[in-house]
């Protein structure tokens, strides 16, 4: 489970490629994060909590796995 | 290459037989040079330059100079971070592009061993933002019979040693490695030794001895040291008349804001510092050693914490533990372990020195440049 900023999705999934993984989950977010403050990225976060579960879930064999 | 290979007039295979790969592809392509040129081009197999079309009389002549014990269709490694597999073959393609003597070839392959050194990164350092390009830096008796440039205008053009080795080395983590600009290559400026950066330390005028002799090696080695650098920084000092001034004046240029070295120490990183050979004499009629320039730099190349928190890359520092607690007024260094720092003498006449501040996320490699 990987999270990447839009400016690297052509990286990432060269990357990926190359290491064989190309069923990798990722979860994209806009880019730049650097410049944002505590509460803008804790509101990302948010936003993007639900599709990282689901990442995580997919890779350890399915969701609903326990 | 454009035609099928032959073998290349070489001794027998060492005994341990090492990993090899499939010989490189062959292609047919017809037209003049410029034709040629345009086709490699299109095909995003250059860095902009022209190249030497890689026929394989040319590839031969240049594997035939590579060491006694490596064959061409040996693996070096797989290059990150599309881990394209190298072979001396396809290091020889690159080197026959990159304009390289055959003489040259077991320099870059130095390189290209160094560069595959897992501590290096490779991979981090074609996909950073942060601008790091490796710089070749050669010490022993091969840089004088090579003519790899140490003197004047030694990070500048002219030299066909300095210019083709180090593009070689870039021309094989571009086509093997996958750097190239907007696919993997992610640096927000990078900056002309993305082409190519090779040197050697002026011998000649060195007041110390051979940098390879002071890491260890036997004088009549030659290794090759590669390190990320993310640019060069020049400093002048012309109005001191002691090393004492030239030093303060060189740590002056090292202690300013937005260097990311100082917040990331972990990884082990070595900032590169080239004395201009007048500096390095004044340095040393000041009773200084190679080390002492190096532990004298541990000692004042710091920043207060006060000045460097909430700064340049403050947010994703990675640096010993006990400076989480450290107060305002604790001295950073710019290295953890002094031993990082790297003291070279290199260029011509004139009271300048430079330094190469490293991209943080790697080690220096090294590998001895084999006959």
């Amino acid at each position: 489970m990987t999270v990447i900023t839009d400016a690297f999705i052509r990286a990432a999934q060269n990357r990926a490629r190359a290491l064989g993984l190309t069923e990798h989950p990722v979860v994209v977010i806009k880019h730049p994060i650097a410049s944002m403050n505590r509460d803008q990225v804790v509101q990302l976060a948010r936003g993007s909590v639900e599709q990282v579960a689901q990442g995580l879930l997919a890779a350890a064999g399915g969701a609903g796995n326990d | 290459m454009t035609s099928p290979a032959r073998s290349p007039r070489r001794g027998p295979a060492a005994a341990a037989a090492p990993v090899a790969a499939p010989r490189a592809s062959r292609l047919s392509v017809s037209g003049s040079v410029r034709d040629i040129n345009d086709y490699y081009y299109a095909k995003g197999w250059t860095d902009g330059l022209p190249i030497i079309p890689p026929t394989q009389d040319l590839v031969l002549e240049m594997l035939e100079a590579s060491p006694v014990t490596m064959k061409a269709e040996q693996v070096l490694g797989r290059l990150p971070p599309l881990n394209g597999t190298v072979t001396v073959e396809k290091v020889a393609v690159n080197s026959v592009m990159a304009g390289c003597k055959p003489d040259y070839f077991p320099v870059v392959l130095a390189a290209v061993k160094a560069v595959l050194q897992p501590q290096f990164n490779a991979g981090g350092i074609t996909t950073t933002t942060g601008g790091a390009a490796p710089v070749l830096l050669v010490s022993g008796p091969i840089a004088q019979r090579l003519g790899i440039n140490s003197g004047t205008a030694v990070f500048g053009s002219g030299h066909q040693a300095n210019a083709t080795i180090g593009r070689a080395l870039r021309l094989t983590m571009r086509n093997l490695g996958g750097a190239v600009a907007e696919t993997m290559e992610k640096s927000t400026h990078g900056w002309p030794g993305k082409y190519t950066m090779c040197f050697a330390e002026n011998q000649p005028r060195c007041p110390w001895e051979p940098l390879h002799v002071a890491l260890g090696y036997p004088a009549e080695a030659s290794i090759v040291i590669v390190v990320a650098a993310r640019g060069i920084h020049t400093m002048v000092e012309s109005s001191q008349e002691t090393g004492e001034g030239a030093l303060e004046t060189l740590v002056a240029s090292m202690t300013a804001g937005g260097i990311s070295g100082y917040y990331f120490q972990a990884r082990g990183a070595s900032p590169v510092v080239v004395l201009g050979p007048e500096h390095a004499a004044e340095i040393a009629a000041s009773g200084y050693s190679r080390q002492d320039v190096v532990d004298y730099l541990f000692e004042h190349v710091r920043l207060p914490m006060g000045v460097i928190k909430n700064r340049g890359h403050y947010g994703a520092r990675s640096w010993p533990a006990e400076y989480e607690t450290a107060p305002d007024d604790f001295m950073v260094p710019l290295v953890a372990d002094r031993s990082k720092f790297l003291v070279m003498v290199a260029g011509g006449d004139g009271r300048h020195s430079s330094w190469f501040p490293a991209w943080s996320a790697t080690q220096r490699a090294v590998e001895v440049v084999e006959g």
